[in-house]
């Protein structure tokens, strides 16, 4: 019982970032009908700015200011920087590929992911570079939290699933109750009748990949403070695995990414747990092989009908 | 008429008999001309998880070719190669050393799995490597026949390691848990035998540390009947990542951690092992340590001196073959099998055994406090 608790905590805390990794690929797929192979890169780099805002601040060891204020800093400059990435992805490597075959535009995210991690790497080098959350607040994040055996949660794990609720919250608010999300749904059901209906929709789509990449901003920053590292190669794996939640949940279906996301975590979580973290990436991507012969259009999302 | 036919045969000649007795000279000065421009290779991790040890390695044998030249009136240089402890990295390093024709030998690869990789490669270019890290037994047995290491090997690693914990930790039961490298499944399998034959129960676990990056799950299985996490991990950051996620879970298992003397960050504690002395704690080794300190800093461990030691070694037998004026890779070798070097860094004379190992070598255990401190333990 004491390890299933324990691993459902687990799977919780990596299934929030999942599913956070997860609705930027859903989002950008909801408008294009594309795969943003980028994505996972935006993730890494978002890791990246949360460092770089740390340090700037004084390290972990003696951060110059109170760690909540200094936290809420990384998560915004994160969500902001690769926001603005996002679209920057979406001008380049998509928007001048608009009307070329469907091809093209994937190929070109592909090149500008090896862009992207090949530049971190040039500019940071190719060591880990370590969040040391153990310091940041002398061991209270890691130390404080949850204790109810055999529950028990860092103070840490529960700041990242919180986040992760309420972006994920916010995120649906936005898109159910704002003019701009019914815009985002409008382009997604109909791309020329939305244009038709005085809907500017380049600005529809950027705006989607800059949420989008806001997100996964802040799943990298999350990644770095609940495992400690991040790296320049981190982004390939987990962009995989956000692509397989997306996947699972309903590629183009918000609530289906989160679900995903979630489901993903937690399988992988129990893997680890009762079986073996050794085939832990093998068990995930069989998962998505049989979703994608099985129920290709996921959990939550609809099956496409092709009009003859 | 005929002066034109003479003088260009006779021209011919004197320029052909020309070209051969600068040939023949240059054949003369091949061995000091090839000596003046030789160089040694070091290949480890430079970049990535192992960068901590090989940037120390690093410091050292760059300290220790300056010095050599110096000493020695020679131009030695170092060619740098980047592993990242990645077997295929390793074999594309090892490439462009053979086809190096200035290299004639290489201190390093960092990790058995490298020297692997690399042996046949090495073998076939006759390349002679001497490593200070790489600890798997089986690198002896012939197979990589100009191999060379100045640290002990697993088979005495691993009984010094489980004698220690049998006899002083007094476990009942062990988590083992292993990278699935070619140094820590061996060395795993080794100490789960012996500690088994004495009657401690061992579960055995195996991570991947490529993939992996999160260790909660692997964590919350060790239940609290477990007296004892023995990590044999390659590389620093993963085990101090893994200690910080066990306080985390509020685990409080002592863990042993074998090879991470110097890097052993664990807010808990613990033990850690090493295949050579702290020279900080012996008295003999003062002023070598106030020399070190003042050439790379103060912030190094147990993998510097060994490497300076193995470049030591290594310069040694190239600057005895160049002066016996044969600078090949072959009389390197050869001359690495009779090393004999008196008042060595690491304490009293070193030489090799007939299979490339170090004579009358020893690992040492040492218990680390939360606050960083080491002590070797008796």
């Amino acid at each position: 019982m004491d390890l299933f608790v324990q691993e459902a905590v687990n799977g919780l805390t990596l299934g929030s970032m999942y599913a956070l990794i997860a609705l930027g690929y859903s989002l950008v797929y909801g408008v294009l009908r594309l795969l943003n192979f980028a994505h996972g890169d935006v993730f890494m780099i978002g890791g990246f700015i949360g460092y770089g805002v740390m340090t700037a601040a004084g390290g972990p060891a003696a951060p110059v200011m109170p760690v909540a204020l200094l936290l809420v800093l990384m998560f915004l400059a994160a969500m902001i920087g690769c926001g603005i990435i996002g679209v920057g992805i979406e001008r380049v490597a998509f928007r001048p590929l608009r009307n070329a075959p469907r091809i093209a535009p994937l190929i070109s995210s592909l090149g500008l992911s090896f862009f992207l991690s090949a530049s971190i790497q040039l500019h940071f080098g190719a060591d880990f570079r370590n969040y040391n959350t153990f310091e940041l607040g002398n061991g209270a994040l890691l130390l404080k939290g949850i204790h109810l055996p055999p529950l028990r949660v860092s103070l840490i794990r529960c700041i990242v699933v919180a986040s992760a609720v309420v972006l994920m919250a916010a995120l649906s608010l936005l898109i159910k109750r704002t003019h701009w999300g019914k815009a985002l749904r409008a382009t997604a059901a109909d791309t020329e009748a939305a244009a038709m209906m005085g809907i500017d929709v380049d600005r529809v789509i950027a705006r989607a990949f800059f949420i989008g990449s806001a997100l996964a901003g802040a799943a990298g920053v999350m990644i770095g403070l609940v495992f400690f590292q991040i790296s320049s190669s981190m982004g390939f794996v987990a962009g995989l695995k956000g692509f397989t939640a997306a996947i699972i949940g309903g590629i183009g279906s918000i609530p289906g990414a989160m679900l995903g996301g979630m489901l993903l975590g937690l399988s992988e979580s129990f893997v680890s747990g009762y079986l073996t973290s050794t085939f832990e990436l093998l068990i995930i991507f069989c998962v998505l092989i049989a979703f994608m012969i099985l129920r290709p259009h996921g959990l939550l999302g609809s099956a496409a009908l092709q009009r003859v | 008429m005929r002066a034109k036919v003479v003088f260009p045969v006779v021209a011919s000649l004197i320029i052909a008999a020309a070209a051969m007795t600068l040939a023949a000279q240059a054949g003369t000065t091949t061995s000091t001309a090839a000596c003046t421009s030789s160089s040694i290779g070091f290949m480890t991790a430079l970049t990535g998880a192992g960068a901590p040890f090989g940037q120390e390695q690093l410091k050292f044998v760059k300290l220790e070719v300056s010095q050599f030249n110096k000493q020695h009136k020679t131009h030695y240089r170092l060619v740098e190669g980047d592993t990242k402890f990645d077997p295929a990295q390793a074999s594309t390093i090892a490439q462009q050393f053979a086809s190096n024709k200035s290299i004639l030998g290489v201190v390093g690869p960092g990790g058995s799995s490298e020297v692997i990789a690399i042996g046949k490669i090495m073998t076939k270019a006759n390349l002679g490597m001497l490593s200070s890290s790489a600890t798997a037994a089986a690198l002896t047995n012939g197979t990589y026949p100009t191999f060379f290491r100045d640290v002990p090997n697993d088979d005495v690693e691993a009984p010094t390691e489980a004698s220690f914990i049998v006899n002083k930790l007094k476990p009942k039961k062990v988590v083992i848990i292993d990278d699935q490298s070619a140094y820590s499944v061996p060395l795993s399998d080794k100490v789960q035998k012996i500690l088994t034959s004495k009657g401690i129960s061992v579960d055995r676990e195996s991570v991947n540390l490529q993939n992996t990056t999160d260790y909660s799950s692997l964590i919350s299985k060790i239940g609290n009947d477990v007296d004892l996490v023995y990590l044999v991990w390659l590389t620093a950051g993963p085990p101090n990542q893994f200690g910080q996620q066990m306080q985390e879970q509020g685990k409080k298992t002592t863990i042993f951690i074998p090879g991470l003397y110097g890097q052993f960050k664990l807010p808990q504690g613990g033990y850690t092992s090493s295949f050579a002395p702290d020279i900080h704690l012996l008295p003999s080794r003062a002023a070598l340590v106030a020399a070190f300190n003042k050439a790379v800093g103060s912030s190094w461990g147990s993998y510097g001196p060994p490497t300076y030691g193995a470049t030591q070694i290594l310069l040694n037998a190239v600057n005895a073959a160049c002066a016996a004026g044969k600078a090949t890779r072959a009389a390197v070798v050869a001359k690495l099998h009779r090393t004999k070097i008196k008042n060595w860094v690491l304490g009293g004379t070193f030489s090799f055994t007939a299979h490339g190992e170090p004579k009358n070598a020893s690992f040492y255990v040492f218990k680390v406090s939360p606050d960083g401190k080491y002590t070797p333990v008796p």
